[in-house]
């Protein structure tokens, strides 16, 4: 049941009106129904695990406010529990992978077993979700949570469960336990914002989707000119996927009365630095690694030399978050090394004022971030090879990919970034909101009538799924 | 009392109205392009107009190819004429699955009954499910098709509420094919030129020219398959299917489905995946899946001897 798909959107429309029908001591109940079914439709073997993780976090939870002298053990507990999940799902066997190729290579005679368990969906997000709980509420920033309802729900949301916007308890428990009046803007906004995140998923990153993986998966056969348009187009491609999930996450949960946390604000088209990227740029995760790694990392020194370390390990964390292997790690070092160098370069104070100079930023900063997703986007430092010698074979002839994708992709590129660019920091929703009659029924229609006309209807997974 | 406090009736009002006027408004102008596509779209008969399909169905030849682009690109109908005296049309088209294939047939048959139809097995995995976009604009025309579609997505009725549906991602085809017109190949066949790219030839050398493994198969496509061939059975038509050579020798997942169908309806087979004459031959193939022109040319010769042999012992 994906977030496109027809079976989610009917699955939506009873949980709304359920919703809203239900007194509201019940809502809670019907959402945490309504989550676990969601989670379930999608991969039934690990509804389990997320109840465990539930049922452990809250424990944890209520014993850090309950045992205080032993606040340091629980919280110890607390991340090897989590931790240990992740590590067991996402890196056991690349670990496993990377001690064997030791051992071997040492010729000793040990072996670590590898398992053939999948990833379990969205454990990534809210694994994160109840570490930050279990910190805040060792850090006295919040209480813990006493409902066990709450907590279930504030973990298995069905809006966010399965790639976030990565929630804040302190933010999430307070409209948990409120009540939210069916209210006509948040229905108008939810839509908005809906309607904007299907145009974006499929549009935009699906109909670029089909070019980069015709591409990326036989880089020897392609030449020079289109690696480098693949370079361009897959930041893009990335962008639409993740933020237009984030986009219809939010709008669903804005159905229902719910604030998600904003999780982008055009990073990729009003970017003026790497720096400024990571403020607008899956914003949850970041805001996450700083409040969780970098602080506490840093404490109360300011010296450059520890915030430039803090900046390593929370880009390292952020690498190794995304995914296994070492082009993710490298991925991380990467953004580590531009934000170090911006900052030493001074590039904030550079190129400004004129118009000129602001957009050569903008274009110097997409350009920069697109190098570093290649290491995102390759599957091993052998296909980067396949790349580096396809890129230096000078061949400048252009792969279209089929006369109507190539079309869909300017097509949707140009509204995408037009609208994009008018919209700078403000959200969709908040946008249009402003905006005259004609023009606000306009835009709905056209988005609607475009995704029609040329959107992969029945498209392609989530990118971020896969972490 | 809570339920009531919590819903404002001129706000539900609100919502309401939007939403259908919404719905009305974006069905208007779905309806509105719609007809104005299909007009156009129902009207070509060649040419990139992605009407392609128009032509096929009004052709009257002895024999048939059918099948995706291992159809299309690797059978060549005049050597096949040449050789048996059948007239030969070439109606695969790239990334078609079974259900289509059935569709085009069902269409076929209402116009002309050909004597005999090949049909290159070459791919019943699940990628190929979005083959059937290729007849989504008869859907409101032919009851058949409409069929055929909805046994492949239980979702179509609601799906193609918005008439639009139907033109999903086809109007840039359909402009360019208005726009540029021109006529309909009179064999349907279209070698692909060049060889092998060293890249790719490298990349299996690497693998250790691993046997192709071919994953999973439709349960869609084998049944639309099953339904081909009592089709062709029903009209007394000879359907013989061909598997035609790949780089890296390969057994498809789906061969033993093949089979029992061959079996179930006395259907010769054609086998040529795992030929010595063609495996890991780069000058014969464009890609790991696709032969060049001259592979397709010395493979039509082949199988055209192999079809001789057949319609000689099936009389």
């Amino acid at each position: 049941m994906q977030f496109t798909s027809i079976p989610f959107f009917i699955f939506l429309f009873v949980v709304v009106v359920a919703y809203y029908i239900l007194p509201n001591r019940y809502r809670n109940y019907l959402l945490l129904v309504a989550s676990y079914y969601f989670y379930f439709s999608i991969q039934p073997e690990y509804l389990v695990l997320l109840i465990l993780s539930t049922l452990v976090n809250y424990l944890l939870g209520r014993g850090l406010e309950a045992y205080p002298k032993r606040k340091k053990m629980l919280l110890g507990v607390g991340l090897l529990f989590n931790l240990g999940i992740l590590f067991f799902f996402k890196y056991f066997n690349f670990f496993g992978e990377q001690l064997n190729a030791i051992f071997s290579s040492f010729s000793l005679n040990l072996k670590i077993p590898q398992h053939s368990l999948i990833l379990p969906i969205g454990i990534s997000f809210y694994t994160f979700m109840a570490l930050g709980y279990i910190l805040d509420v060792y850090w006295g920033d919040i209480k813990s949570q006493r409902n066990l309802l709450t907590f279930s729900v504030y973990l298995a949301f069905f809006p966010q469960i399965l790639c976030g916007p990565i929630g804040r308890a302190k933010n999430l428990f307070k409209q948990f336990s409120s009540e939210h009046p069916l209210l006509y803007d948040n229905f108008a906004n939810g839509f908005r914002l809906v309607l904007w995140g299907l145009f974006k998923k499929m549009v935009v990153a699906d109909n670029i989707g089909a070019y980069v993986d015709a591409v990326y998966n036989n880089i020897p056969m392609h030449s020079t000119l289109t690696l480098i348009v693949t370079t361009l187009l897959y930041p893009l491609q990335l962008y639409a996927d993740f933020g237009g999930y984030s986009d219809i996450a939010r709008g669903v949960a804005k159905l229902l009365g719910f604030d998600l946390m904003v999780n982008f604000r055009t990073p990729y088209v009003n970017s003026t630095s790497v720096t400024d990227y990571w403020k607008r740029n899956h914003i949850s995760l970041t805001s996450w690694l700083r409040d969780y790694v970098f602080f506490p990392f840093m404490g109360t020194s300011s010296s450059k030399g520890k915030v430039y370390l803090g900046i390593v390990i929370m880009f390292l964390a952020s690498g190794i978050w995304h995914g296994v292997g070492w082009m993710f790690i490298i991925w991380g070092a990467i953004q580590a090394l531009y934000l170090i160098v911006e900052d030493l370069a001074g590039w904030d104070k550079k190129f400004v004022g004129n118009k000129i100079s602001i957009s050569f930023k903008k274009t110097f900063t997409y350009i920069v971030i697109a190098i570093g997703l290649v290491f995102f986007r390759l599957p091993s430092i052998k296909e980067l090879g396949h790349m580096l010698n396809s890129l230096l074979s000078s061949n400048w002839t252009l792969f279209m990919g089929g006369s109507s994708n190539s079309a869909f992709i300017a097509i949707g590129v140009v509204i995408l970034l037009v609208l994009e660019m008018m919209l700078d920091k403000k959200q969709m929703d908040q946008w249009i909101a402003e905006k005259h009659l004609v023009l606000r029924w306009g835009t709905y229609l056209s988005l609607m009538t475009v995704t029609l006309l040329i959107g992969v209807l029945d498209g392609q997974d989530f990118i971020y799924f896969q972490f | 009392m809570a339920r009531t406090l919590s819903i404002s009736n001129s706000d539900i009002k609100k919502v309401v109205v939007k939403a259908i006027a919404f719905l009305t408004l974006s069905w208007i102008i779905s309806s509105g392009l719609y007809y104005g596509l299909d007009y156009v779209y129902m009207r070509s008969y060649g040419g990139n107009s992605g009407a392609y399909v128009n032509h096929v169905i009004r052709t009257k030849y002895d024999a048939y190819i059918f099948g995706a682009s291992r159809a299309v690109h690797h059978y060549d109908p005049s050597i096949i004429e040449e050789k048996l005296g059948l007239s030969c049309y070439n109606a695969g088209d790239d990334a078609k699955n079974p259900a289509y294939q059935l569709g085009l047939l069902k269409m076929l048959l209402a116009n002309h009954t050909p004597k005999l139809v090949i049909y290159e097995i070459g791919d019943l995995s699940p990628k190929l499910g979005k083959g059937i976009m290729g007849l989504h604009p008869y859907y409101y025309h032919n009851d058949d098709i409409k069929e055929i579609i909805e046994t492949g997505d239980k979702w179509a009725k609601v799906k193609f509420a918005y008439p639009l549906y139907a033109y999903n991602r086809k109007f840039v085809a359909i402009l360019i094919g208005f726009l540029r017109s021109y006529p309909p190949s009179e064999t349907g066949f279209r070698p692909l030129a060049g060889e092998m790219h060293p890249g790719e030839i490298a990349r299996i050398n690497e693998s250790s020219k691993q046997p192709g493994s071919v994953g999973n198969f439709d349960p869609n496509a084998v049944v639309s398959l099953r339904l081909f061939a009592h089709e062709c059975r029903e009209k007394g038509i000879g359907l013989i299917f061909s598997f035609s050579p790949s780089y890296v020798p390969r057994e498809p997942a789906w061969m033993d489905v093949i089979r029992q169908i061959a079996v179930d309806n006395d259907i010769p087979l054609v086998l040529y995946g795992e030929n010595l004459q063609f495996i890991y031959n780069p000058k014969l193939f464009k890609d790991t899946l696709h032969l060049n022109a001259n592979g397709t040319r010395f493979f039509t010769q082949l199988f055209a001897d192999s079809l001789a042999v057949i319609l000689e012992r099936e009389g």
